[in-house]
């Protein structure tokens, strides 16, 4: 562990980075502009173009990054922990399949259910809908004689996935050619399609769920000694797990409606961050936090950029940028323990 | 002296200030239909799938028409974005208003009415709306014509229309399609009633015993070649494959429906029946 920081210096590092980082992407684009065109779009008089860069295309993605990959890193440090698993992330309780059939039944059946009135917030509503639908049942299933079972949800949530699965095969099979490709570009994740409205909408449930989970790292580092030893130290187990579960089902259900499926992120940066700066959730859950927004925001300027004037789908990347930095953390670890 | 640069700017300004100058194209239809009315000069960038004609296809690419970002088409600096309503994500259309440049958006269906608007909408756009009628004409003319010599809903042949063999499956247009739109156009009868593109098996094929096998000569996994379609355990023992009635068809211009529907819809004709410029 020689690369163990103080856990105040790595976290307002990650805080800066991710402040960094959002002020870079502001910009960085195709179109170059200098700072003072920037400036001029944010503050002052500029020509309708560059305004239209930079606060209606440019500022709305960089706000959704760091929302949508600090959401989507929180909550995945909060299944690992109440998990007690390592490998956990937000799509084992079914959020993202959830979010998944919603969005795929609105492209393939849409039209024929709403008559053409499915608007631009149909998709993300019903993506929405259906990942707080699947992770409540998942719950449900899990919940018997007044306890949450969590090795239970945790199948619960694996058959879930798999149902959710087998229905989206049905769809894609009946789909159109156009419906189809709408499906694989959504699956991908980007945050290209989401405006002002999206940004309000997501500050609005993302931003009170971070900050109540950020209150639970005691409690979950209470319950990775398991549920009995957490009860003893006074944590009231079932009600910690609940608020947990929804929480991380909100962010990610927010998370996925936005910008499709964004994986990696939930998964590993939790992993990075206790690489860094030691298993105490009160430390992960702020610094997961804002390395998630920060590798967002970096990836997401990447898929702006790297093939400009095209656009690669924003989850390519964050496996490209994040994978090798966190390799290179493992290998760094294995020396230290040697 | 000043003055007469001025008034020259001013002339030049408003000469151009009917023309669009720097146009974006997004949609093979409407790019080829820009083309076609000689105005591919002012087209600075395209989609991914505009590839007709070659100086089309030279163009910087701005990514794949379902998959665009508003800031690529705004570093072209156009004065004019012509789109079909295939677009996505839908929110470009207004970050590009925003940004102060006009965009045009077309429908992007495969049938006749659609076509219609598209060739005049762009026609309109570029100043060119009786030049765009008298296409459309002429493509209805040409369409009528063939529907002439070989009527639809008759016993014409049975059509087998391969989109790519993938994987060991055999991707066939089916109805609703623009495969089976031609198809029809030409007094042939599609082999597949199914609503799509899908992946049809060999016991089907074999039941279906086609007439004739058309298959597209690109596909997502490579160039097709009558090789490997005479070898394909699918469709090796079909008769209309024995009997060498297979044709390999260019998809941009059969499957496009743009300004040579016309010639697309003869060329089909001469491959179902075979009758070439004999009867014309």
């Amino acid at each position: 562990m020689i690369l163990r920081l103080p856990r105040s210096v790595l976290l307002s590092a990650c805080a800066a980075a991710a402040l960094l980082l959002g002020i870079i992407a502001i910009g960085v684009g195709p179109v170059p502009l200098d700072v003072r065109a920037v400036l001029g779009a944010l503050f002052g008089d500029v020509d309708d173009a560059t305004t239209a860069i930079v606060l209606s295309i440019r500022l709305p993605r960089v706000a959704l990054a760091l929302l949508v990959g600090g959401g989507l890193a929180i909550a995945g440090a909060t299944m690992q922990g109440l998990f007690r698993n390592p490998l956990a992330d937000p799509g084992l309780i079914g959020v993202s399949s959830g979010a998944a059939l919603a969005a795929v039944t609105v492209i393939v059946l849409g039209d024929g259910l709403f008559g053409g009135m499915a608007g631009r917030f149909a998709l993300p509503i019903a993506a929405f809908a259906g990942s707080l639908g699947t992770t409540w049942f998942v719950y449900r299933l899990a919940r018997f004689c007044g306890r949450t079972h969590i090795a239970t949800m945790l199948l619960a949530g694996i058959a879930i996935n798999a149902l959710c699965g087998a229905v989206i095969g049905v769809l894609v099979y009946v789909a159109n050619d156009d419906q189809l490709r709408s499906l694989t570009f959504w699956q991908m994740g980007s945050l290209g399609r989401a405006g002002w409205p999206e940004v309000w909408m997501c500050l609005a449930i993302m931003l009170p769920a971070m900050i109540w989970l950020l209150t639970l790292g005691r409690s979950l580092n209470a319950l990775v000694l398991g549920d009995s030893e957490a009860q003893y130290l006074g944590i009231d187990v079932q009600r910690c797990t609940r608020t947990a579960i929804i929480l991380c089902a909100l962010l990610v259900g927010a998370g996925v409606a936005v910008s499709g499926v964004i994986g990696f992120i939930g998964l590993v940066i939790p992993h990075l961050i206790r690489l860094l700066i030691g298993p105490d959730h009160r430390g992960v859950l702020p610094g997961a936090a804002c390395a998630g927004g920060a590798l967002l925001v970096a990836a997401d300027m990447g898929a702006r950029t790297a093939a400009a004037p095209a656009e690669l789908p924003v989850g390519l990347l964050t496996a490209a940028i994040g994978a090798p930095f966190f390799l290179v953390l493992l290998l760094q670890q294995r020396r230290g323990a040697v | 002296m000043k003055r007469l640069i001025a008034l020259l700017l001013v002339g030049i300004a408003m000469l151009g200030a009917g023309e669009p100058r720097r146009i974006v194209s997004i949609d093979p239809a409407v790019t080829e239909t820009v083309f076609q009315f000689g105005h591919g000069g002012a087209v600075v960038a395209t989609d991914m799938t505009s590839t007709w004609p070659a100086a089309a296809a030279a163009l910087p690419k701005l990514g794949y028409i379902r998959q665009l970002n508003a800031e690529g088409i705004i570093a072209q600096r156009p004065d004019l974005v012509l789109t079909s309503d295939k677009l996505q994500p839908r929110m470009v259309i207004e970050q590009l208003q925003q940004a102060g440049i006009t965009v045009r958006e077309l429908p992007g269906a495969a049938d006749l009415p659609a076509l219609r608007q598209r060739l005049l909408g762009v026609g309109e756009a570029l100043g060119e709306s009786a030049q765009a009628q008298r296409l459309y004409d002429g493509i209805t003319a040409r369409i009528d014509a063939v529907a002439r010599r070989h009527p639809a809903g008759g016993t014409g042949p049975r059509v087998l229309f391969i989109l790519h063999l993938m994987g060991g499956d055999v991707v066939c247009g089916g109805s609703g399609t623009a495969a089976d739109w031609l198809i029809r156009a030409c007094g042939g009868r599609n082999g597949i009633d199914a609503p799509g593109y899908k992946p049809v098996g060999a016991e089907a094929l074999l039941a279906m015993r086609p007439d004739v096998v058309v298959a597209m000569s690109t596909g997502p996994s490579g160039p097709m070649t009558r090789e490997r379609i005479v070898a394909h355990h699918a469709l090796t023992g079909l008769a209309a494959v024995q009997s060498g009635r297979v044709h390999l068809v260019d998809g941009t211009l059969m499957l496009g429906f743009g300004p040579r529907l016309g010639e697309a819809v003869e060329a089909f004709a001469d491959l179902l029946h075979g009758d070439g410029a004999a009867q014309r």
